[in-house]
């Protein structure tokens, strides 16, 4: 019995390999499959004849068989071209796509920036646009009539109030609620009178802030680090340089290894193969003793660099107006995640 | 800030190119911005921080390239002559009577002067650094600003009435013309430099016209002083007066250096002019002696940096930049830093000094070995990230504006007040700040319409600031979610006809994105607002609270921006809708039915003034009837429908969990709901 299936199986693959047309298929289906005179309906019947130790067996066998059969026949008739009954179906025609609208390419960069540092076990912090003269300056070791307040360019509000020149405040916010060790970012929209194609009245930064026993300039260092060649390439270096911040000591400036030309020297990077990035050093005494920390037995570094700059470099956007314009054929090339 | 190539060259021996010289000095915190040729010298800009007024001068800024370099500094080297037979205090005298605004006065005089133009090499060096040669006083006054750092100002004494010198506060109406030939009103509270009858100075900021250095100049007082930096900050703004003397004694000079500068410059005068010093000096001295003393723990130094540094590196490197320092073994260091160097007062400031000088290079890079729980997005961001995914999935295209706008757009969306006014703004129509996101939003839409897209989508997150309740206190800030839409037709596919962007578009973007939060009861009912066309606005409601609005703004608002056609607007707090969402309970799913629910269709006529929101209210309203849902499939007005009446197609899907309903029952649910709403709505069946 299971030879005459073998013999059978090796019959309809080579006529059903024959076949050229729906005619043929549907002799070979009606000869094999048909309920009166189809082979395999006959070798079901007589399947009562066969020993009944044995019948089982071969009774999946001729099942299988069936379902072979039937797969192959759906399949080629499947494959034959239809005769035309009407016009065909125009498949170039445009599908029903939902439009989708895009995420500006500062909130892209945003959320890439939040996702680098929440990995690295930082928080996420946020304050208030509007400020006191005293988040944003004094508690920041900028006194009153102090040069240092010159660099800031500050809108000011009635009631002594302004508008934050820097994401700063927000370290004096974190300290004020929470106790050390603590790691946070905070990013947001600044402020300052300025603008031009680099500068915008409004723009955004990112701050950080860790601050718990023996945190080490060394530790700022392999921070920025780590977050530029996240954020950029592998290969991104970091320089600091000697600078000055009212509210950190020892102060900085770090430039990144130029993103686009690795350091060779392009356009973007003036030649100099190095890219200004932002301002960081260790957190001053003064800043943690007035928000009741003791600078002898924790220490904090800072850090805070241009959101906007970020996303200008990895998309190589030279005029930061383009940002605030929101002209939709700029904008729909974010699709975002 | 300009420095002089072969000026900085006769302050320190370095054969480093300019460029490398430029890289070396940045490298310790005095960045190069640029660099050019000025006839034989070198030109450099360089950004002296304001915590650095020692290295605002061409000494200064040598003094830490030779300790960058390992090099010495070459000092000028002069001798007071004093060779005039006259004694200073026989011709002049000085006092201060101010002495909380002016520590130290120090003043030279210098006889038989010959007033005439600088010699070339000192008219060049003032030229590289942009400063106009005027004649040999004033501009050997200026030279050894340059030089050493120290402002100072040269008299006419013929001039000074009573030949004297009085420094006090104005006194209140006081006027002066200043050397620019501004008369300019004095404040009481400002310190000013007097003779025994009128103001001839403003301290530290600019001298007065009537007693400047002319050709025929004769006798010199020469002033060398120490003013208290806030008093001329405020002075000099106030007059709106910002001078190179004014920028250093804002940002602190040395109380110490007034008798060296001035013994230099009249050194200087002495030579251009052929003058003679009179021997002795004029002073007037109330601030004790500069000595500040500080701790330092070389541990700290290695703690804070990270870095392994020896005792020995630190100390020749603190040595070299002038301070004395004191060890004993098993103790912390005493330091005392150099009077010029007033930025130096507490330990971390030493630890910056060993750091720049020994390289932040050399800093190793780790990471902080600090544990935290990781915290991750706070629910608040989560939930906004869902919105804005949510509105971008209705086809709105995230923009991003100004949150400074004019009072003009504030008020066209309902801020009488005109919004919370910036004092001091940088463009007009960017003086207030934003009470609504949709004055931004009209803008980009009119910027995109005038490019020819047929629709515009947009949407914005971000706050609106209110005026705060007592003033003084923080505004109050409101995260909001706002969208605009306009255009000629809506998005659409080829098979569908055109169309104008409607209410129901902005209605279901603003349905599915508050939905995208959970199961949420959302209600819409008419509103009238002043900037909406009447008839055509709404309000949204979750949880039975009002998050915003959304409708047809007015011809009159779409004009103001300039957009032709038919505009819709919505804004929704997101902060109130934060509030009406349910607690934190967990989500949990609802079973599948597992019996069929039976689905029957009602076309109805009724009273064009009734809503669907009342026709589905009065079909659930029908007491013990298992209605699973209500959906309106049809909405038709005109013929064959009688004027003022409208035809609904309403589909009922009726679900009994665990049974299956019979016919007879499904008859007698629909009986009573045709009779609920004949009663309620006067509603009756198409074609009965």
């Amino acid at each position: 019995m299971q030879d005459r299936l073998q013999s059978l199986r090796k019959r309809f693959d080579a006529e059903i390999s024959a076949a050229a047309d729906a005619a043929a298929l549907s002799r070979i289906r009606a000869g094999y499959l048909s309920r009166k005179g189809g082979e395999l309906s006959q070798l079901l019947r007589t399947l009562k004849e066969v020993d009944p130790a044995e019948r089982p067996a071969v009774g999946d066998s001729l099942n299988n068989l069936k379902r072979y059969i039937e797969e192959r026949l759906a399949l080629a008739e499947g494959s034959l071209v239809a005769p035309p009954v009407s016009q065909d179906l125009d498949v170039s025609l445009p599908g029903r796509i939902p439009t989708l609208g895009s995420a500006h390419p500062i909130h892209q960069v945003r959320r890439e920036i939040e996702e680098i540092f929440l990995e690295m076990g930082f928080s996420l912090a946020q304050g208030p646009e509007v400020e006191t003269d005293f988040f944003n300056f004094v508690a920041l070791n900028f006194p009153v009539d102090h040069p240092a307040r010159d660099t800031q360019d500050t809108f000011y509000l009635e009631g002594g109030l302004l508008l934050r020149t820097h994401t700063s405040p927000v370290q004096i916010r974190t300290l004020q609620a929470r106790k050390p060790p603590l790691k946070i970012i905070a990013l947001g929209k600044v402020y300052r009178r300025d603008s031009d194609v680099s500068h915008s009245p409004m723009f955004h930064q990112v701050e950080g802030l860790a601050v718990a026993e023996g945190i080490t300039f060394a530790d700022l260092k392999g921070t920025v680090l780590t977050f530029a060649r996240r954020i950029f390439r592998e290969d991104t270096r970091v320089r600091f340089r000697p600078s000055y911040f009212p509210f950190v000591e020892p102060g900085a400036e770090f430039d990144l290894s130029c993103v686009l030309c690795g350091g060779n020297g392009c356009a973007t990077c003036k030649r100099s193969g190095w890219l200004e990035m932002g301002g960081a050093g260790m957190v001053h005494p003064e800043v943690l003793r007035q928000s009741g920390h003791d600078p002898q037995s924790v220490s904090g570094f800072a850090f805070g660099l241009g959101v906007d700059r970020i996303a200008m470099l990895k998309f190589g956007i030279d005029d930061i107006r383009l940002l605030f314009e929101n002209d939709l054929r700029f904008l729909s090339q974010f699709p975002g995640a | 800030m300009r420095f002089s190539d072969q000026w900085l060259r006769d302050c320190v021996e370095t054969r480093l190119s300019p460029q490398a010289l430029g890289t070396r000095l940045t490298e310790v915190g005095l960045p190069l911005d640029s660099f050019e040729a000025f006839g034989e010298d070198t030109v450099y800009h360089f950004d002296v921080a304001t915590n650095r007024p020692d290295c605002m001068n061409h000494l200064g800024l040598g003094r830490e390239l030779s300790v960058a370099e390992g090099v010495s500094l070459k000092e000028p080297v002069f001798t007071v002559s004093g060779d005039s037979p006259q004694a200073a205090d026989r011709l002049a005298s000085v006092s201060v009577e101010a002495a909380d605004l002016c520590g130290r006065y120090t003043a030279l005089l210098i006889e038989k002067v010959k007033v005439g133009n600088s010699p070339p090499w000192l008219s060049r060096r003032l030229e590289a650094i942009g400063l106009r040669p005027i004649n040999s006083v004033v501009d050997a006054t200026n030279y050894v600003l340059w030089e050493m750092g120290h402002p100072l100002h040269a008299f006419d004494l013929a001039k000074l009435s009573g030949r004297t010198i009085r420094v006090r506060r104005a006194k209140s109406g006081e006027r002066i013309t200043t050397l620019d030939g501004v008369e300019r009103k004095l404040q009481p509270e400002m310190l000013i430099i007097a003779d025994d009858r009128k103001a001839v100075a403003v301290a530290g900021v600019m001298g007065g016209r009537d007693s400047e250095i002319s050709g025929a100049t004769t006798e010199v007082l020469l002033e060398s002083a120490h003013f208290q930096p806030a008093s001329v900050r405020k002075t000099s703004r106030a007059l709106g007066l910002h001078t190179d003397a004014s920028h250093r004694f804002e940002r602190g000079t040395d109380v110490e250096a007034t008798l060296k500068a001035a013994s230099r410059c009249a050194t200087l005068i002495a030579e251009v002019t052929g003058g003679k010093i009179a021997r002795g000096v004029l002073e007037d001295r109330q601030a004790p002696a500069t000595r500040r003393e500080i701790v330092l723990r070389p541990e700290r130094v290695r703690g804070l940096l990270g870095l392994s540094i020896s005792e020995s590196v630190m100390q020749d490197i603190l040595q070299r930049l002038g301070c004395s320092v004191t060890r004993s073994a098993g103790e912390a260091w005493r330091v005392v830093p150099p009077s010029f160097r007033g930025d130096l007062s507490i330990e971390e400031d030493l630890v910056e000094e060993i750091a720049r000088h020994h390289g932040y290079e050399k800093i190793p890079v780790t990471l902080p070995r600090v544990f935290l729980s990781p915290e991750g997005r706070s629910e608040p961001e989560k939930r906004l990230d869902r919105i804005r995914r949510a509105v971008r999935h209705c086809g709105f295209s995230e923009a991003l504006n100004l949150t400074l706008v004019s009072p003009g757009d504030n008020q066209a969306l309902g801020d009488s007040s005109g919004g919370i006014r910036i004092l001091n703004p940088l463009a007009e129509g960017e003086d207030r700040l934003r009470f609504s996101l949709i004055p931004g939003l009209l803008r980009n839409l009119a910027y995109n319409l005038n490019r020819h897209l047929p629709e515009g989508r947009l949407f914005e997150t971000g706050r609106v600031f209110h005026p705060p309740a007592t003033q003084g206190e923080l505004p109050d800030e409101e995260e909001r979610l706002g969208l605009v839409l306009g255009g000629k037709s809506a998005a659409r596919h080829w098979s569908e006809p055109e169309r104008e962007p409607d209410f129901f578009d902005l209605k279901g973007a603003l349905d599915l994105t508050v939905r995208s939060l959970g199961e949420l009861q959302v209600e819409w009912k008419p509103t009238h607002r002043p900037f909406l066309t009447p008839g055509r606005g709404a309000e949204m409601l979750v949880a039975g609270k009002t998050l915003g609005w959304a409708g047809e703004l007015k011809q009159q608002i779409s004009d103001a921006w300039k957009l032709e056609n038919v505009v819709l607007a919505g804004e929704i707090s997101l902060r109130e809708l934060a509030a009406a969402l349910p607690g934190d309970a967990a989500f949990r799913h609802t079973p599948l039915a597992r019996t069929p629910g039976v689905s029957r269709d009602l076309a109805l006529i009724l009273d064009g003034t009734y809503t669907y929101r009342e026709v589905e209210a009065a079909i659930r309203g029908v007491e013990g009837i298992p209605v699973a849902s209500v959906e309106l499939f049809d909405r038709y007005e005109g013929a064959p429908i009688p004027t003022g009446k409208t035809g609904m197609g309403v589909r009922i899907v009726f679900h009994s969990p665990g049974r299956t309903m019979v016919s007879e029952e499904i008859s007698e649910f629909l009986d009573r709901i045709i009779h609920r709403l004949r009663d309620r709505l006067g509603a009756v069946l198409r074609g009965n």
